[in-house]
């Protein structure tokens, strides 16, 4: 190794940390009112799309109990946006978990979470509008094997297997050879932008006694995409370092 | 203030070196920077980014490059985020180095982790070899293969205080200890030093 290398710190390094710093400053100069006016509008945004695609998708069907999940989805946006803006060094460090890293985790998992509805056909007997749904013919494989119970517990182990996939991996630099000692910090979110599944299902008399499968699914699930998500960091590193 | 960063050991790097009119302490910029000023920042990161990368790098190993990036990356983050607990009656250096020590010690914290530490430590003065104030020769070999028969608290005192500078006060803050027992240590250091080159035939007893 070149002495150089071991007595200076590489440039882009350098150059990353002080921009980062040093936006970070700016960004506490912006008066609270401003930041606050950018975490509201960017929550109502996403909420609107998202209230909009809910209702349009199943107008008919939507009850208050889907709204009180909707608006618990609302708030983790509004926790994830705030945490989002807060004034600090954009910069993603392997093993630091900063509000950026966790507005990530909440905004992509809860807006994965969301989306996945519209291609479940049958949750909380909703009925899906997309004219091909992928998830219908795995589902009535599903009831004509194990019946609900089957079903129930793929339904739970589907939704937190794509969250969490879709969640983890896009704070996966942050979890470099890490991501097992985070397990239970990550998952702590993940599990939380689920309540308002757990939330539908514990309201809905008929579903009550399926809610066990279904959290355990839940949890199979992220322990799946956390699985997945530790071997495609071990592929990435173990070809990295074959280069 | 308000000048570019600057760094006495850095040799170009795209950071200008001006000279000042007058020095600034670190601890009057320190005060600047935690009420948002970012020249101060600038100031003090072009002051420190060059020793405290060497710090971390010297004590990370050779081999792990990326590991003294993170920590470099980590330490500076740290520094940002609770640049409001620092106490202006204690020196500057003393508050950064000892976040980049634990910076350091968190990425090492895990079993599996220590394990591949400890097999960095036999690299640990491998980068001795590229500072300017070891040179390449026989004497220095014999220096870093006697710094590895101590014991690492005993190290970590020689290389504080003989290598980085420090005062055995500052030291004694950075390891956790009495300054006395840091002084105890080097004592003790040194006379282990001794005795082993003299058995290497390169210090006369």
């Amino acid at each position: 190794m070149a002495s150089q290398n071991i007595i200076d710190p590489p440039k882009e390094l350098s150059d990353s940390i002080l921009k980062a710093i040093t936006g970070a400053l700016m960004e506490e100069k912006v008066p609270k009112r401003k930041r606050y006016f950018k975490v509201l509008f960017a929550t109502l945004f996403t909420s609107l799309v998202m209230g909009l695609t809910l209702f349009f998708t199943f107008g008919a069907t939507l009850n208050w109990i889907v709204a009180g999940a909707f608006i618990f989805w609302a708030f983790c946006l509004l926790v994830g946006f705030t945490l989002y803006f807060h004034p600090q060094p954009r910069l993603i460090v392997p093993g630091l978990f900063s509000p950026l890293v966790f507005a990530r985790l909440i905004l992509v998992s809860t807006l994965a979470l969301a989306a996945q509805i519209l291609i479940c056909p049958s949750f909380v007997y909703l009925e899906s509008p997309l004219p091909w749904n992928p998830l219908e013919g795995i589902t009535r494989a599903l009831m004509d094997q194990g019946g609900m119970l089957l079903c129930m517990s793929f339904c739970g182990f589907f939704f937190s297997f794509v969250s969490g996939l879709v969640g983890v991996g896009s704070i996966h630099k942050v979890l470099k050879g890490r991501l097992i000692y985070r397990l239970p910090k990550i998952a702590a979110v993940l599990f939380v932008t689920q309540i308002p599944l757990i939330w539908v299902q514990a309201m809905t008399p008929s579903l009550v006694e399926f809610l066990p499968p279904f959290i355990g699914g839940s949890v199979l699930g992220i322990l799946v995409s956390f699985f997945l998500n530790f071997a495609i960091e071990m592929l990435r590193s173990h070809r990295s370092s074959i280069v | 203030m308000g000048q570019k960063p600057s760094d006495s050991n850095d040799k170009g790097g795209g950071f200008e070196r001006k000279e000042a009119p007058e020095v600034v302490r670190d601890e009057e910029l320190m005060l600047n920077y935690q009420s948002g000023s970012h020249e101060a920042f600038e100031e003090i990161f072009g002051r420190y980014r060059g020793r405290l990368f060497r710090f971390i790098a010297i004590r990370a190993g050779s081999s792990k490059e990326h590991l003294s990036e993170e920590v470099f990356q980590k330490t500076w983050l740290k520094i940002h985020t609770h640049r409001h607990s620092f106490n202006p009656t204690f020196k500057l250096s003393t508050w950064i180095y000892t976040i980049a020590l634990n910076a350091l010690r968190d990425e090492v914290g895990s079993a599996h982790e220590r394990a591949q530490f400890e097999e960095l430590e036999e690299e640990l003065l491998e980068p001795i070899y590229q500072e300017d104030w070891f040179q390449r020769n026989e004497l220095s070999e014999k220096i870093t293969g006697a710094l590895k028969e101590i014991s690492e608290k005993q190290r970590e005192a020689v290389l504080l205080m003989n290598i980085e500078g420090f005062t055995s006060k500052e030291a004694a803050l950075l390891m956790g200890l009495t300054d006395s027992a840091v002084r105890q240590l080097l004592f003790r250091a040194h006379q282990n030093l001794k005795r082993i080159l003299s058995q290497v035939g390169s210090v006369e007893e």
